[in-house]
């Protein structure tokens, strides 16, 4: 323990981005905690998007650079509650919501998005303004405004019609105005009017549930159910969550949780060298982030499956673009499921593309790389970073003529002690997935010599990535991890130590009922405890960004 | 605060990192020009507004005498380069980026260029989707001048334009200096040092809404608890920054220092498909180019300096630069045709002609050069055989320091969308991805930001 | 209990159609193909395909000579003189065409540009529908081409009357055409014999018949392109590309029987990273069944070698889309250790084929490449060699060798039903 908090201690002293505080807990002696507070989330980019088509409809442009999201223990739902926005990013958002409010006011919108103009019996267009901003209003803000919000509304219309010459521009000048508002682009709780301290009202309810489940603000039917205070009540509840569950937006819901846990977004900025990995390009990459999470909600969501199967399937969502990685014929140039024959190295989720390319070097692989995104992605076990002074050119030397694979160049981290430490808990996983280059293509051996896929996990040897699957299927911190993730996305924080009995009540339902993943998305929809305020620790936490993966230099 | 500490050290190892981590990193001293969507160059006092242009030359090059061996700044200058030293620390080459077909025909001389300019190829003029990327940054950043982009040619033909805003409307092209001049600094110039100024209403409603925004600041930040108050903080602190920024928009825009009004220029003698005579006659149509932007009459432009299939001839050679390029056979001796090498030098020689001249023109702390972008591209590499990938690029200016110049930047296979699409987001075009099909973008090269 | 269920529902239906590998077929019924493709079959699409032969350094005692120089050799001298400077180009095509009565005519208006007229259309005539022949006619005529004159070109989008277009016409540009006549050549013995007209291969093999190069080998065109190192460059445009499958491999170095399809593709070849030919990459074919052929063939230490059969397959390249017919065809290739696939196409190249894809350069092109059309169909006439029609007496096709360069791929799709020979009218 001592040695973690010298460790902690010197990343906050460095003023460093130090390692996540993923999934464990902070344990300062035991501090106080503070009164519930409400939770405040920065939406992200898909989020934004989804709110604009949720308001405006799917026909409205939404282009532009938006503020990165931030990882905090992996996870950007995470992060999503320590960031806030910087004045370039604000200026981005002004820009996107400009071109957003010209298209809503744009001809071949106008009448379906506004739908009134000033007339004989509104001459300064006060009723009109009135109702467009009521109605955007309880989309974008997620709650009705209240009077002196639209009162003010209208009042900046009238005023801009005047200096602009229009009633146009004054109130599509208002429109950007919501869009920019914190209102829109934080979700913020609101505590409930009666009842216990730490509860939150129905709105704040909807959109926690609504986001959860669907990624996206929540819609018409939602937002009734809040404003009858149904989402008070068990039944009224279980009515939404069955509802929204059913719903083909449930597994929008379920690519979102799952782009963000496996981190796929850092695909789209992966590149291969061209000469080594020709086959590789942007299109491939692409395609191979889609490939898994179309793998994924084929077993959980559209088969209802177990999460461990993930590890054992051999269904691979896949699509023509992806043949050459695979040396597989694919037939349909859309998507199509394909199924690898009994004993075909391809099997389970750690020998799809998207994993191996993106947890590999732009030129050859990295078992260290691959065993680290495992132990802290899938295990949630915490890997430190190296230390500064390492020394690479060993392993980089990917033409020495003696140590021809690349188990043989990283001995030295396994006959080093100090790199022993970390390097036998990921180098042990990542060689066993050797059989699998850079890009994420098949090959039985580098520079002809043939590649040893043995290796241990949890002290049980193994030997090549079917086994390794069949051990993680059946590995109860590979559940567990999943179930703290999943927790962990829903409420936007880390696990404290009060929050402990709802995990493992939560672990023991999920393995009781055939690790469904689907079952677990509900269970935590319906808990009560998901929809109060939570209580911080009054000692200021140690959590970190999460540090950004470096790919220069390491194993 | 540890937490804003650490996202700082995020966003710098983001931009350090060495990973290609564009996406998401916001520019950090980016400023709004007159109407709000493009961006000002920071030279100048930030009042100096930032120009855009294509230079495009036909019949590509001959990529083993024309590619840099060494990438990065000071890079080795091949023989076809040569003629750019003078100007290199000015000039970015990028190389290596293609045109992906995509399926559809290679069209002689066509294909290139639209799907350099467009972002997608296209086996017809029909089929062209999109506006050229020029069109889309002039459409961007044109609207506070006279001009919203200035299409020349050279060699007396208006067709000659590879601007458009989609298949059937192409922009034509002034095709003679003497038409430029009497378009610009004709009867009717507007000249920007004694201009009256009206302060643009939109930039005060809209600084009334921010400020409505403003508004709630102490409310909200009395619901939420200790940590998230600072974050929220900093929210309504960049809210006030762009309050800043929209009240500059309301002042009086500075005089343009460097506008002379020139004399009207004397016609070069000669056939005009010769080098020699195009190239004189492109420096001409260059400083009134230059005057014509230091004066503010435009901020976008489009020089062609010959055209696709390049018509070029020289006095004395055997055939001309586009038949030579197929007929010429290649030198036993000297590995290359001697002909096309001469002419793709050629080529280069009036692109340092063209970069020199705008670079005479000194505005604010530096020169007109430094407060523009310019592209340069042609619409094959290798014209013998049409190649359209590793079209030749480069790039010249600063962008008011947008841009870091002077590098060789390979491409590597990728898309020369990622070149248009770069050219689009430095200019303040709010876009993030680009292209269609194999071509569809959404990266930026990254070694060009500042 | 499932699976063998299918698997008798499978053998009935292959009983019932004969098809000869419902084994295969079978066992593939509860999974994908696995990792590497079907077992013992391998398949490539080709990224070069190339007119080959010669070899024999005396073998053109010149070069033959494109329009522009049999023109201006027609010319007085002073007149030769005014138009032979490079400057004077334009202007020499513009006179020759005159003095030949070219013609060529945009279809539409508003397709690129250049210098030709837009013709006049009569009312029937749609705008960007291909025309039927009875409206060609129609248009020729509305136009003023000569009698009988007129046929679509560059890309269905004109229309022309050239000496490309019917190079019967104008005898005239075939003159100062040079054949080659060394005594080497690449190719193959087509017939067995080895007689007058055939080469001795660089390997002292005699008899090879390879007339489509005694044809054109001395175009200067024709020398540069015969070169696999400029083929391995050049990829061959996206469009159709020619796939070329082998299957029932039982071992990759000796087999004495497997069976080999030439396709044809409807999916684009596409470039990797590299600038190279994507490997590996699916193919579907081009729903033509008589684009479908099969050929047996044998390998012999590492080399393919098929028994003869007639084959169509389509070249689409740049501006030219031609059936390319090769009656007798055999293919020898090599598997190269990466994985793709070496060699060439040998037979008798109809002459109707071959010539189609001359025409669909058109008379711009030939002129700009620097080969005649003329001394082209005249040539081929004068040395087809294969396959006499009985009728006319006259030969119909010309022997031929066609190399090609070829990286790994699947044919998907069509992939199941392997019985389908070659059918059809031959052109």
């Amino acid at each position: 323990m001592s040695g973690k908090l010298s460790r902690l201690a010197l990343a906050v002293a460095a003023g460093l981005a130090g390692f996540g505080m993923v999934g464990s807990t902070t344990s300062f002696g035991g501090p106080s905690l503070s009164a519930p507070q409400p939770t405040v989330r920065r939406l992200t980019e898909a989020q934004y998007r989804a709110a604009i088509a949720e308001a405006f409809g799917p026909g409205i442009e939404v282009v532009g650079r938006f503020e990165p999201d931030m990882r905090v223990g992996g996870l950007a739902a995470v992060g999503a509650s320590a960031v806030s926005i910087t004045p370039a990013g604000f200026e981005q958002y002004d820009a996107i919501a400009r071109h957003i409010a010209e298209q809503v006011f744009a001809e071949d919108h106008r009448a379906e998005l506004v739908g009134c103009a000033p007339g004989s019996e509104d001459p300064d267009g006060a009723r009109c303004a009135a109702s467009f901003v009521t109605r955007a209003g309880l989309r974008l803000y997620r709650r009705p405004l209240s009077e002196s919000q639209v009162r003010g509304a209208v009042a900046r219309t009238i005023a801009g019609a005047q200096k602009l010459g229009g009633f146009d521009a004054g109130l599509q000048a208002v429109l950007v105005g919501m869009l920019t508002s914190p209102d829109f682009l934080f979700r913020i709780d609101v505590p409930a009017r009666a009842g216990a301290r730490d509860a939150i009202d129905s709105y704040s309810k909807a959109t926690r549930l609504s986001f959860l489940l669907w990624n996206a603000p929540p819609d018409d039917a939602l937002l009734a159910a809040a404003a009858s205070n149904s989402l008070d009540t068990p039944e009224g509840l279980r009515t939404q969550v069955d509802r929204m569950i059913a719903s083909p937006r449930f597994t929008e819901g379920v690519r979102a949780f799952f782009d963000d846990f496996l981190q796929l977004r850092d695909i789209d900025n992966l590149s291969k060298d061209a000469l080594i990995y020709p086959a590789f390009s942007t299109t491939v990459a692409a395609a191979a982030r889609e490939q898994t999470l179309r793998t994924i909600t084929d077993l959980l969501v559209d088969n209802k499956g177990d999460y461990r199967d993930l590890f054992t399937t051999r269904r691979f969502a896949m699509t023509r673009a992806l043949g050459p990685i695979y040396n597989v014929p694919v037939t349909a140039s859309g998507w199509s499921i394909y199924e690898f024959p009994e004993g075909d190295p391809r099997i389970g989720l750690l020998t799809q593309a998207s994993l191996l390319a993106l947890h590999s070097h732009p030129g050859r692989t990295s078992p260290t790389l691959r065993g680290k995104s495992i132990r802290e992605t899938l295990l949630c076990q915490e890997i430190s970073p190296p230390p500064a002074n390492v020394n690479f050119a060993v392993v980089q030397d990917v033409n020495n003529t003696t140590l021809k694979t690349t188990r043989q160049r990283l001995e030295a981290h396994l006959s080093d002690e100090e790199c022993a430490s970390c390097h036998k808990a990921t180098d042990g996983l990542g060689l066993s997935l050797e059989q699998f280059d850079g890009a994420g293509s098949f090959r039985s051996t580098e520079h002809d010599e043939p590649i040893d896929v043995s290796g241990k996990f949890d002290k049980v040897p193994f030997s090549g990535v079917a086994a390794l699957g069949q051990l993680f299927h059946d590995s109860p911190k590979v559940s567990q991890c999943l179930v703290s993730t999943v927790w962990r996305y829903a409420n936007g924080r880390t696990v404290e130590v009060s929050d402990r009995p709802e995990l493992d009540t939560l672990n023991a339902s999920f393995a009781a009922n055939g690790h469904r993943f689907v079952d677990l998305m509900r269970t935590i929809a319906l808990d009560p405890r998901f929809y109060l305020m939570p209580r911080v620790p009054l000692a200021p936490s140690v959590v970190a960004a999460d540090p950004q993966p470096s790919r220069r230099g390491r194993s | 605060m540890t937490k804003t500490v650490s996202r700082r050290n995020f966003l710098l190892k983001g931009a350090l990192g060495g990973a290609a981590v564009t996406v998401g990193i916001p520019l950090l001293d980016c400023f709004l020009d007159g109407n709000g969507t493009a961006f000002a160059a920071t030279l100048g006092g930030g009042r100096l507004p930032v120009r855009f242009g294509t230079w495009f030359w036909g019949c590509g090059m001959i990529p083993e005498r024309w590619v840099p061996q060494a990438a990065g700044t000071g890079y080795d200058l091949p023989p076809q380069l040569a003629p750019i030293k003078a100007v290199q620390d000015r000039v970015s080459v990028l190389t290596g980026f293609d045109v992906q077909l995509d399926g559809k025909a290679n069209l002689p001389h066509i294909s290139g260029n639209t799907a350099v300019r467009t972002g997608e190829a296209s086996d017809t003029w029909q089929g062209i989707t999109g506006p050229t990327f020029d069109v889309l940054i002039s459409d961007a950043i044109g609207s506070g001048s006279y001009f919203r982009a200035l299409d020349l040619s050279l060699d007396g033909n208006p067709q000659t334009s590879y601007s458009f805003r989609n298949g059937s409307s192409m922009n034509a092209s002034i095709p003679s200096p003497a038409e430029l001049y009497q378009k610009i600094f004709g009867p009717d110039f507007h000249d920007p040092n004694t201009a009256d100024f009206k302060p643009d209403p939109k930039y005060m409603v809209r600084q009334s809404v921010l400020s409505g925004v403003s508004e709630e600041r102490s409310a909200l930040l009395r619901r939420v608890g200790a940590d998230d108050r600072s974050r929220l903080d900093q929210y309504f602190t960049s809210v006030r920054e762009m309050e800043g920024k929209l009240a500059l928009q309301l002042q009086k825009p500075p005089p343009a220092e460097a506008c002379v009004r020139p004399e009207a220029p004397v016609a070069i003698k000669g056939d005009i498909t010769d080098l020699g005579v195009r190239k004189a006659n492109h420096k001409l149509m260059t400083q009134l180019l230059g005057m014509a932007l230091a004066c503010n009459q435009t901020r976008a432009f489009n020089m062609n300096f010959d055209t696709a299939a390049a018509e070029l001839r020289r006095a004395g050679d055997t055939t001309g630069y586009h038949q030579s390029t197929h007929e010429e056979l290649i030198d036993r001796e000297l590995g290359y045709q001697p002909t096309v090498d001469k002419f793709a030098t050629g080529s280069m020689e009036a692109w340092a002609d063209f970069v020199e001249t705008l670079s005479a023109i000194r505005e604010g702390d530096g020169t007109l050069l430094d407060n523009m972008l310019v592209v340069a591209h042609s619409e094959v590499s290798f014209a013998k055989n049409h190649d359209v990938t590793g079209i030749p690029v480069m790039l010249a200016g600063r962008a008011g320091g947008k841009v870091k110049q002077g590098q060789h930047i390979r491409g590597s296979g990728e898309p020369i969308s990622r070149i248009g699409l770069t050219a689009q987001q430095v200019m303040g075009v709010p876009v993030d991805s680009w292209g269609r099909g194999a071509m569809r973008s959404n990266r930026a090269v990254a070694d060009i930001l500042a | 209990m499932l699976a063998e269920r299918n698997m008798i529902k499978k053998l009935a239906a292959a009983l019932a159609c004969g098809a000869a590998t419902f084994a295969t077929t079978v066992a593939l019924q509860a999974a994908n193909a696995p990792t590497g493709g079907v077992p013992g079959t391998r398949a490539f699409v080709l990224n070069g395909l190339y007119i080959g032969g010669g070899g024999d350094p005396k073998g053109c005692q010149a070069q033959s000579p494109g329009n522009f120089d049999v023109y201006l050799a027609m010319l007085p001298p002073d007149k030769r003189a005014e138009l032979s400077p490079p400057g004077k180009r334009g202007e020499l095509q513009k006179q020759m065409w005159k003095h030949f009565g070219f013609r060529r005519m945009r279809l539409w208006p508003g397709d690129f540009g250049g210098r030709a007229e837009t013709a006049k259309l009569p009312n029937d005539v749609q705008l960007h529908v291909k025309p039927t022949p009875e409206q060609i006619r129609a248009i020729a005529e509305l136009n003023g081409f000569p009698k009988d004159r007129g046929s679509l070109a560059y890309m269905d989008q004109t229309i022309a009357y050239s000496s490309c277009t019917n190079p019967y016409d104008f005898p005239e540009l075939a003159k100062g055409y040079v054949p080659y006549e060394g005594k080497f050549s690449t190719g193959m013995n087509l017939d067995g014999k080895a007689g007058s007209q055939s080469f001795t291969s660089p390997d002292g093999e005699k008899g090879v018949d390879n007339q489509l190069w005694r044809a054109v080998g001395c175009y200067k065109q024709q020398q540069e392109m015969n070169d696999p190192a400029l083929q391995e460059k050049v990829m061959l445009s996206a469009r159709s590309p020619t796939l070329i499958e082998v299957s029932g491999i039982d071992d990759p170095h000796n087999d004495p029987d497997v069976t080999v399809r030439v396709l044809t593709g409807a999916d684009p070849l596409v470039r990797d990273g590299a600038g190279k030919p994507l490997a590996r990459a699916s193919f579907s074919l081009d729903p033509d069944p008589t684009l479908v052929n099969v050929m047996h063939g044998r390998i012999v230490d590492g080399v393919l070698t098929t028994d003869p059969a007639d084959i169509r397959f389509v070249f689409r390249e740049q501006i030219i889309d031609n059936l390319r017919v090769v009656r007798g065809a055999v293919i020898r290739a090599s598997f190269r250790p990466d994985g793709g696939l070496d060699g060439g196409l040998y037979g008798y190249t109809t002459l109707t084929s071959y010539y189609d894809m001359v025409e669909h350069m058109t008379q711009d092109g030939a002129d700009n490449v620097g080969v005649s059309c003329v001394g082209i169909r005249q040539a081929i006439d004068r040395f087809a060699d294969g396959y006499r029609d009985r009728a006319t007496g006259k030969f119909t096709a010309i022997s031929s060798e066609m190399r090609f360069l070829a990286v790994p791929a699947f044919v998907v799709g069509a992939a199941a039903s392997a019985g389908a020979q070659s059918q059809g009218t031959m052109r």
